[in-house]
């Protein structure tokens, strides 16, 4: 039975070893990602808040021709920022789930690593794991304020 | 769109033609009614002189009586063509020229045009005008 377990235990070590360095490469590239969270929050929400006095504008019966123009022109200027930003809108509005999944999946590697008893990794991993649910994520929040 | 600082302009200096073109009305109604009695050529005299006078002074007004005139008209007009070029620079997001036209559409429109023909002592544009093309 020994043998049986030992034999089990050194076929997973391999594939562990691939997927836990996936799952670092993968929390770098968040943490990058998180850098730049910030900065592409606040332009989404800049933009957002033009957007909508751009509409009501324009909805008017009597539009404010001038005031329409100056926000476009701001509009535009966003615009360029937004091409700036080293964060995609579409990437920063992703980066909520994809920490969950994350999470999730060292999470699940943290179990396995139990189970072979890859203990100096597990621990190595579980401080990982720790730190990233500790990650301030209020920089992804585009409902209340800075 | 220089049309816009002509309309301005002409709005600027229109009291003083509306003050012309309110007192020729008055001569000529005064005039009609003395030459309508027959009798009081000593009057008739005296208004056809005022009136020559006036004339002669109204010509030197820089807005011409036409042009004082038409001015409601080409108000009207300048709003409608300026609007839809507004509207075609907003399609066009030319927010720049938008802006700039949007500033000049809004100063049309908060133009007092109470000096304009339509407020000529109380009587409808369309009569001032009638009466003032008819001699």
């Amino acid at each position: 039975v020994l043998v049986c377990v030992v034999r089990s235990l050194q076929a997973v070590v391999p594939h562990n070893e691939a997927k836990l360095q996936q799952l670092l490469s993968e929390r770098d590239r968040l943490l990058q990602q998180m850098a730049g969270a910030v900065s592409r929050r606040d332009l989404v929400k800049r933009t957002r808040a033009i957007n909508q006095q751009l509409a009501a504008v324009e909805a008017q019966d009597d539009p404010d021709y001038a005031l329409m123009g100056r926000l476009m022109l701001e509009q535009q200027i966003l615009e360029q920022e937004s091409a700036q930003l080293p964060l995609s809108e579409a990437d920063f509005l992703k980066l909520g789930d994809w920490h969950a999944a994350l999470v999730q999946g060292m999470h699940d590697m943290c179990r396995d690593l139990a189970r072979a008893r890859q203990h100096s990794k597990l621990k190595e991993l579980a401080a990982q794991l720790a730190e990233l649910k500790a990650m301030d994520l209020s920089s992804l929040s585009l409902s209340s304020g800075k | 769109m220089g049309e816009c600082e002509t309309i301005i302009t002409q709005v600027a200096i229109a009291p003083q033609r509306r003050e012309a073109v309110q007192r020729k009305l008055e001569l000529r109604e005064q005039l009609d009614a003395a030459m309508e009695t027959g009798n009081d050529y000593d009057r008739v005299g005296i208004l056809g002189e005022q009136l020559d006078a006036l004339e002669r002074d109204s010509a030197q007004l820089p807005l011409s009586e036409e042009d004082y005139l038409t001015l409601p008209d080409r108000h009207a007009a300048l709003l409608s063509k300026v609007e839809a070029r507004c509207k075609e620079y907003k399609a066009n997001k030319q927010a720049a020229l938008l802006i700039e036209l949007g500033t000049k559409l809004s100063a049309l429109k908060t133009l007092d045009l109470s000096v304009c023909p339509e407020g000529t002592r109380g009587e409808s544009r369309q009569s001032a005008l009638t009466l003032l093309r008819s001699h």
